[in-house]
């Protein structure tokens, strides 16, 4: 019975994250800990690998575009992996009940994240080594970028990396903006780049949950299952659906879920 | 975000007229199509994997079990047609996806001799190596 619940439920989530660009692991951690009763450490481990799985499915066309800047990508790489290494250390040996506080704290960010106006500063000047450039699909016309704070970059995501071994989410929500407010990336490849990352990162740290015996196939098979088909549905239903109506049903979701997630801390 | 649906394959946007750097765009388009392949290969192998757990456990060879196997048990369990090894090597196929991506891209960097980006993606793929050994440990 399980097992159809979970089907159906990451569907439903693979669904949503490739329509509004978040990752499922931000509600497939609440939904396994609080209504399933999985204990947060085996939730982090499938979320994980969830994870892993929207963002090969995302890149298959992003990568087609060329909008993923594998160059730049794998330099932040180098930091995030290390910082999801360490994350997910911590989380093996931390408490539950921090998991589910640190949670809560960032389900709140990305609530806030979300709201905001996305701002687009100019590209950086290309010049660099890491510098690429994408065909603007609104205007038609190739866009040449550069990257800027490359030391600020690698530092903040380091702390993507923590918190995506951490909890496991992909943390899009704190790549994108360091990408594009900081380093003055163009946004589209900016989201294609963090998923190509998050990707890396997310598998990094299941590599280490599965050798620990954390990724139970009991959870972790039919959420992976879910994902990818739902992940293929989200595209073809975009035309469909209204994203403004499921960007506020989202919202509301990570509203309650944050306030459960932080109950759970105190131990409520 | 835009961008989804229709032009799934087919490798790079096509060069306009305009396109400046010619063989940098070239070597750009080598490395992507690697890694675009590696993730299509990927996920379907493991998608297929799953759904084969999963015709085995229907016809009465085991359920889905509470741990997952490490790799050579689970070899073992699925070339006795035993579900457990089928969703333990499903599992991993998905997880290692990335982890051949990561290989790939330092192939490609190589054959594109970018040696600095060869040396940057190693240092990707040895954070992940360690991730294992830890991990196994």
């Amino acid at each position: 019975m399980t097992f159809f619940v979970l089907v159906v439920v990451s569907v439903v989530v693979g669904m949503l994250g490739s329509l509004l660009g978040v990752g499922g692991g931000i509600l497939i951690v609440p939904i396994l800990t609080l209504f399933l009763g999985v204990p947060v450490k085996n939730a982090v481990g499938t979320s994980l690998v969830c994870v892993v799985v929207t963002s090969s499915a995302s890149q298959l066309v992003y990568v087609a575009r060329g909008l993923t800047n594998s160059r730049l990508g794998m330099t932040l790489e180098v930091a995030t992996t290390l910082g999801a290494l360490v994350g997910g250390v911590t989380a093996i040996l931390v408490s539950g009940r921090a998991i589910f506080g640190i949670f809560a704290a960032v389900l709140i960010y990305v609530l806030i994240s979300m709201e905001r106006k996305p701002r687009e500063p100019l590209p950086a000047a290309p010049g660099s080594p890491l510098a690429g450039s994408f065909v603007d699909p609104d205007t038609g016309r190739r866009v040449t970028y550069g990257v800027d704070h490359l030391p600020g970059g690698l530092a903040l995501s380091f702390v993507a990396g923590n918190v995506s071994g951490l909890l496991g989410v992909g943390g899009g929500a704190i790549k994108v903006p360091v990408m594009s407010l900081l380093m003055r990336v163009p946004l589209r490849p900016a989201i294609a780049t963090s998923n190509l990352m998050i990707g890396v990162t997310a598998a990094t740290g299941a590599l280490l949950f599965f050798g620990r015996g954390l990724i139970e196939p009991r959870y972790a098979v039919p959420t992976a299952l879910g994902i990818v088909i739902g992940a293929q549905l989200g595209p073809r239903l975009s035309s469909r659906v209204s994203t403004g109506v499921l960007r506020r049903i989202f919202e509301v979701l990570l509203a309650v879920l944050a306030v459960q997630m932080a109950l759970k801390a105190f131990g409520i | 975000m835009g961008e989804r649906g229709q032009e799934r394959h087919g490798g790079t946007p096509a060069e306009g007229p305009g396109a400046r750097h010619g063989t940098g765009e070239r070597r750009r388009a080598n490395v992507d199509v690697v890694v675009h392949h590696t993730l299509a290969v990927g996920v379907a192998v493991g998608f297929v994997l799953l759904v084969a757990g999963l015709v085995l456990t229907v016809s009465g060879r085991g359920g889905l079990p509470m741990l997952s196997l490490k790799a050579p048990a689970a070899w073992h369990a699925a070339l006795h047609l035993r579900a457990a090894g089928f969703y333990s090597l499903g599992l991993l196929a998905l997880i290692l996806t990335p982890f051949v991506r990561v290989i790939g891209s330092i192939v490609a960097f190589a054959a594109a001799r970018d040696w600095r980006f060869v040396a940057v993606t190693s240092a990707v793929l040895a954070v992940m190596i360690v991730s294992i050994v830890i991990g196994a440990a």
